[in-house]
């Protein structure tokens, strides 16, 4: 009874109901899925992926594929990681019908016209026949459903900084922490498991038992270490330069900034390759232990125990202990290392049998789960002789050694060697500040391992400088590894890989089809590129790939281990979405009166003030508004440089095509800004405060950009200059319209704005409604205007009294789609949307903004070239009458069957009952007069006229005061 | 008395976050009002944007600063705290002076003719947000590179950095008897990182919110 479990993870016995493939099942608190499912029963977890085959638990540690199963939405969810809730509905994936009567497990039987590497040479003779093989191929291709309309969910990102990172919270790991955070250094303890301890938590270190609970009451201190944190279930994904290790807890990757890094990540327990190998009870002997250990389940009625190692000889032990019936020990060895374990066998009844293997293996039921188990002796490497014993068994245990987790290493530069004398591979040569301790350096009784990860921690230690003895290296004298655990049977079926359903066979025969090398072998036969990563067919394959090569071991090698170690979300990369935004002081008020909000960067303007679907009216409207009375515009966003010191006028003779020098104070100057090329990349205004004082405007986006250019050009010529941006520091509104200087004149200023004290393009500094402004009398929309700059905290006061004196004249504000229009009737450019990465300032009509006679500017010489040269092409300026269609920006121009140019701007001017726009055209139509053939949205041609700027107000009289 | 925050021509970048809690005249802006510090709250964000601050820079800012007696740090990225005013410094020749009382807020030296000296418009540019409480490293790691555990970033330091993806400053100094953060960052940006930084806080239990300025405001 469920009830009766008693599991290290188990913390209490209320049921916690949950369906699996529709069934109704119970577990306890503390169960993952996994073992929930194993304590009723429920060996059949997955299907494997090419023959669907029936898999259950390998490792029960969310090392191998046999559990991924459907949870909910999500698919390949390891069924031994996740823990079991009330109510949770899981399912089986990769299936046609149900789990147990899986219609696709008919592929096995055709297991041999699909060899390794037969999807490269099927399917596409003859011509034409992939359009149909793909479909079904789909069909059949990966596991699980996705939901591509489901949401994330709450993710985030955390940075943890420690002196020593501790990769593994196993007895090594254990060991280092304590080791490092005795000496004063703080430590970060991660442990992949819900638990800390590793196998001391389950396994049996010595015949009498009780060894490992011990050492693991002295190593739990690290719980109330005060220089420890301890992340358990949580998995540190890789090992990047400088001890960034990106670590998965939950919902959270934490990005860790470690000094030092000790890695006792563990070895991965290796299983026996023989025919039927993956059947549901057949399982790795630390799985067993972790059933019993962790979650009191007993794992079968009657086990055999396959060992390569004394390790699964006290699993046997262990089992025994526990109440299972074990038949026998079957050793591949020709005896144990530690002669007192055949006495403890002989004590429990069971059978140990020296130099044997299980060959084949049987299953039945409707879960395909083991039931007998054929044994025959070893006759030389991977070779049996013909004498042969059933065993009945519902459990095999297997283990044929250790890999040591190699990943986390080799991405640190480790290299693996293999050693035939301990018939493994041994890490080395790992970056500095990386340091192995315990099994992943193949240590592996329980004293020599503390005694690794406190060596291991010293070092790092010594690294940090700390006055610390280093010890000498720890040996171990124990051998696990079994040298050739692999035994061909006639009908196949011995898996090497579980996860791509990969025989001996497959390997071999991919080495006999040319590919030599590990990577090639991987590539051909995918060996290795499951959702276990090779975890237990790594080593395997360099056996055999070595072996049928004809070359060592350690020249084949091992495919190279990527991160991430276990599999992550888009999710956990991505974190929190954070889309930072600018707001200007007056945003506020722009939502109270309705405004269409647009992003501009990462600033957040009103387009305009209404519906979206009246957008053109309200345009309209607006753009009629100002033209008539007075509107009101937040220009905050613009940027704004300040220049002081002896050389600034200096600093914006060579930045900027104009000349300064004769520039008077309380005057401004339109500049324009080339880069090297002559290619126009951004303008503005330029005001002079003072001698040595200038104040300078520049585009929304491009502030950064120009910011960046005076810094970095300064760096260099080392001008007496300051520069400062002061983009948020100001709030700034443009006031314009007819009626704007009675608006600023009822606001109160202490400016004389007559239009003989505050003429056109002068600067000004007052007070405006009681607030130190600076004013610009210029006339970017093409009416008479005020640009009136605060600081920012004064700016929603400055918005709120200048709509409240502009009552009176019927003020309104309007945003930014209307000033486009607005300037587009004025015929001024928007650098960015009219130019582009080539324009140059004659092709923009902008020569007037050039001085030449000055010594130099940026661009001064490109601009000099492109100016002698004949141009290709010209910014014009077109109209087509009302009634027509209005061109879509980004249409093209034509001449004949050729594209010259496209449209930049265009759109029907209310004030002039035309439709208007710019475009890039043929230099020979840049004389007013020309036609320009423009390709309609639907195709037919359009024909403009091009004309001479500005559209409105060619008598330039709007922007003064009207009588 | 109960004030409205547009009743000032002065406004905080975020007023509105706190515009429904007790609030108090600072100048001529309106600044909320705090009783304590964090208190039992894992962590607390405060908004100090309408308390006096300003910035010196140019070659002669140094010189300029200690003849007017100021104490200054000895490198960039430190600051001093001399009572309620910190001094904080940016780089070699940029120097801001924060006041924590605007009671009594430092007057910043006058620049004479000549001398190589720039004011700042910091109280413009940037808003003031200050993060307290015991897990204020812990929030400051989830949207901050840098190390602001107690060890590496003692009250004393000051990071110019990225925070939440938006550029800003953070000093380490003691507030009504307790170290917390202050966080500088550009004005404009400032509503999006008080809603980062409270979606930060979120986890906390007791994350308190919103109120500002020290007790002495209300005095």
């Amino acid at each position: 009874m469920s009830k009766q479990r008693q599991g290290l993870l188990i913390t209490g016995d209320a049921p916690v109901q949950f369906t699996f493939e529709g069934q109704r099942f119970s577990g306890l608190p503390g169960d993952t899925l996994a073992s929930a499912l194993l304590a009723n029963g429920q060996w059949l977890q997955s299907r494997s992926f090419k023959y669907h085959r029936p898999r259950g638990p390998l490792s029960l540690s969310g090392q191998d594929a046999n559990t991924l199963v459907q949870l909910g939405p999500e698919p390949n969810v390891l069924a031994d990681r996740t823990p079991l809730s009330e109510g949770l509905s899981a399912s089986g994936q990769n299936y046609v019908g149900s789990l147990a009567k899986d219609g696709d497990s008919r592929l096995g039987f055709f297991g041999r016209f699909m060899p390794v590497g037969f999807y490269y040479r099927a399917f596409y003779k003859p011509r034409g026949i992939w359009d149909r093989w793909e479909k079904v191929i789909r069909k059949k291709a990966g596991l699980g459903v996705l939901d591509t309309q489901r949401e994330a969910g709450y993710h985030d990102k955390q940075y943890l900084f420690c002196d020593i990172a501790v990769v593994g919270a196993g007895p090594a790991g254990l060991a280092a922490a304590l080791r490092a955070a005795d000496a004063g250094a703080s430590v970060l303890l991660i442990e992949q498991d819900p638990y800390i301890g590793g196998s001391l938590a389950w396994h049996r270190y010595d015949v009498q038992g009780g060894a490992a609970a011990a050492m693991l009451a002295d190593l739990r201190r690290v719980e109330a270490h005060p220089r420890i944190r301890t992340l358990t279930d949580a998995t540190c994904n890789a090992w990047f330069a400088d001890h960034y290790l990106p670590v998965i807890q939950g919902t959270r990757l934490y990005k860790v900034r470690a000094k030092q890094t000790v890695l006792a990540s563990g070895a991965l327990e290796q299983h026996v390759v023989f025919h039927n190998n993956d059947l549901p009870g057949i399982v790795l002997c630390s799985a067993a232990e972790r059933m019993l250990a962790l979650y009191g389940i007993t794992p079968g009625n009657k086990a055999l125990v396959l060992a390569g190692n004394d390790q699964s000889c006290r699993s046997a032990l262990t089992l025994a202990d526990a109440g299972v019936q074990v038949s026998a020990v079957v050793d591949m060895r020709a005896s144990p290392d530690d002669p007192a374990l055949l006495q403890a066998l002989s004590e429990r009844a069971i059978r140990y049998i020296p130099g044997h293997t299980v060959y084949s293996a049987r299953g039945s039921g409707s879960q395909g789960r083991i039931s007998q188990a054929e044994i025959r002796p070893i006759t030389a490497p991977g070779e049996v002789g013909n004498t042969a014993e059933t065993i009945d068994c519902d459990l095999l245990c297997m283990s044929s050694g250790y890999m040591p987790a190699w990943q986390l290493p080799c991405q640190a530069g480790a290299k693996l060697s293999y050693q035939d004398e301990v018939a493994g591979f041994r890490l080395s040569g790992q970056a500095a500040g990386v340091h192995l301790a315990g099994s992943v350096n193949n240590i592996f009784t329980a004293e020599a391992v503390v005694k690794d990860g406190e060596r291991a921690a010293a070092a790092a230690l010594a690294a940090l400088g700390y006055d610390v003895d280093v010890p000498e290296s720890v040996s171990c004298a124990l051998r696990p590894n079994y040298d050739w655990p692999m035994f061909a049977h006639p009908k196949g079926k011995e898996f090497v890989d579980f996860d791509e359903d990969l025989q001996l066979r497959d390997i071999v025969n991919a080495t006999r089809m040319g590919y030599r090398d590990i990577q090639l072998v991987k590539r051909f036969s995918t060996v290795g590129m499951g959702p276990s990563q090779g975890r237990h067919s790594a080593l395997p394959t360099a056996r055999l790939v070595a072996k049928a090569t004809g070359r060592t071991i350690s020249e084949t090698g091992v495919t190279t281990a990527r991160p991430p170690f276990a599999p992550e979300k888009v999710a956990h990369n991505a974190g929190r979405v954070l889309h930072p935004y600018r707001q200007t002081p007056m945003h506020h008020r722009h939502l109270e009166a309705g405004a269409h909000m647009v992003p501009v960067g990462d600033w957040q303007r009103p387009a305009y003030y209404g519906q979206p679907d009246q957008a053109r009216h309200c345009i309209e409207s607006e753009a009629m508004h100002v033209r008539n009375a007075v509107g009101l515009i937040d220009v905050g966003t613009l940027g704004k440089i300040e220049l002081r010191g002896p050389d600034a006028a200096e600093l914006l003779n060579r930045l900027y095509t104009a000349s300064f020098d004769n520039m008077e104070i309380g005057s401004t100057r339109y500049a324009i800004m080339t880069n090297e090329h002559g290619v126009v990349i951004d303008d503005g205004v330029a005001c002079r405060l003072g001698e040595t004082h200038f104040y300078i405007t520049a585009t929304t986006s491009g502030v950064t950009r120009v910011y960046r250019a005076m810094t970095q050009w300064n760096a260099q010529w080392r001008l007496d200059v300051d520069i400062l941006n002061v983009t948020g520091a100001f709030a700034a509104v443009n006031l314009a319209g007819p009626l704007s200087h009675k608006v600023l004149a009822a606001a109160g200023t202490d400016v004389d704005i007559s239009a003989a004290g505050f003429p056109y393009l002068a600067y000004r500094e007052g007070q405006v409604a009681g607030i130190s402004a600076r004013l610009m009398r210029v006339g970017f929309v093409g009416e008479l205007g005020y640009e009136i700059h605060v600081p920012a905290r004064y700016g929603e006061a400055l918005w709120d009294a200048l709509i409240k004196a502009g009552r009176a004249f019927g003020i309104k504000p309007f945003g930014v789609d209307t000033q486009r229009l607005l300037r587009l009737e004025k015929g001024h450019l928007i650098v960015g949307q009219d130019t582009d990465g080539m324009s140059h300032p004659g092709e923009l009509n902008l020569n007037w903004a050039v001085d030449r006679k000055k010594p130099f500017f940026v661009g001064q010489r490109s601009v000099a070239i492109m100016k002698r040269e004949q141009t290709q092409r010209h910014l014009v300026a077109f109209e087509l009458p009302a009634g027509s269609e209005t061109p879509a920006e980004g249409l093209l121009v034509l001449e004949g069957a050729e594209v010259s140019g496209k449209i930049t701007s265009c759109a029907y001017s209310p004030t002039l009952d035309k439709v208007i726009g710019l475009a890039w055209a043929s230099s020979a139509h840049k004389k007013p007069g020309s036609q320009i053939v423009i390709k309609s949205a639907g195709g037919e041609p359009l024909t403009a006229t091009v004309v001479k700027l500005p559209f409105y107000d060619k008598a330039l009289s709007r922007q003064e005061i009207q009588a | 008395m109960t004030y409205q925050a547009s009743d000032f021509p002065g406004r905080s970048p975020v007023y509105r976050r706190w515009q429904d809690q007790p609030a108090t005249p600072v100048g001529d802006t309106l600044a909320p009002l705090v009783t304590g510090g964090a208190g039992g709250a894992q962590c607390r964000l405060r908004d100090l944007s309408a308390l006096p601050r300003g910035g010196l820079r140019g070659a002669d800012t140094q010189a300029l600063l200690q003849e007017a007696g100021y104490a200054l740090p000895a490198q960039p990225n430190q600051l001093v705290q001399s009572g309620a005013t910190l001094i904080a410094r940016l780089s070699q020749t940029e120097h801001w002076v924060l006041d924590t009382d605007p009671a009594a807020p430092s007057d910043l030296p006058a620049v004479q003719a000549g001398r190589r000296v720039y004011t700042l418009p910091c109280q413009d540019s940037h808003a003031w947000l200050v993060l307290s409480g015991p897990a204020r490293a812990e929030v400051m790691a989830k949207v901050c590179g840098v190390d602001m555990r107690p060890a590496a970033f003692a009250p004393g330091a000051l990071a110019q950095t990225s925070v939440a993806l938006v550029s800003a400053i953070v000093l380490h100094h003691q507030l009504e008897g307790e170290d917390v953060f202050s966080l500088l960052c550009d004005s404009a940006y400032a509503d999006y990182l008080w809603g980062a930084l409270l979606d930060a806080m979120a986890e906390f239990d007791d994350a308190a919110i919103g109120s500002g300025a020290p007790p002495d405001a209300s005095a």
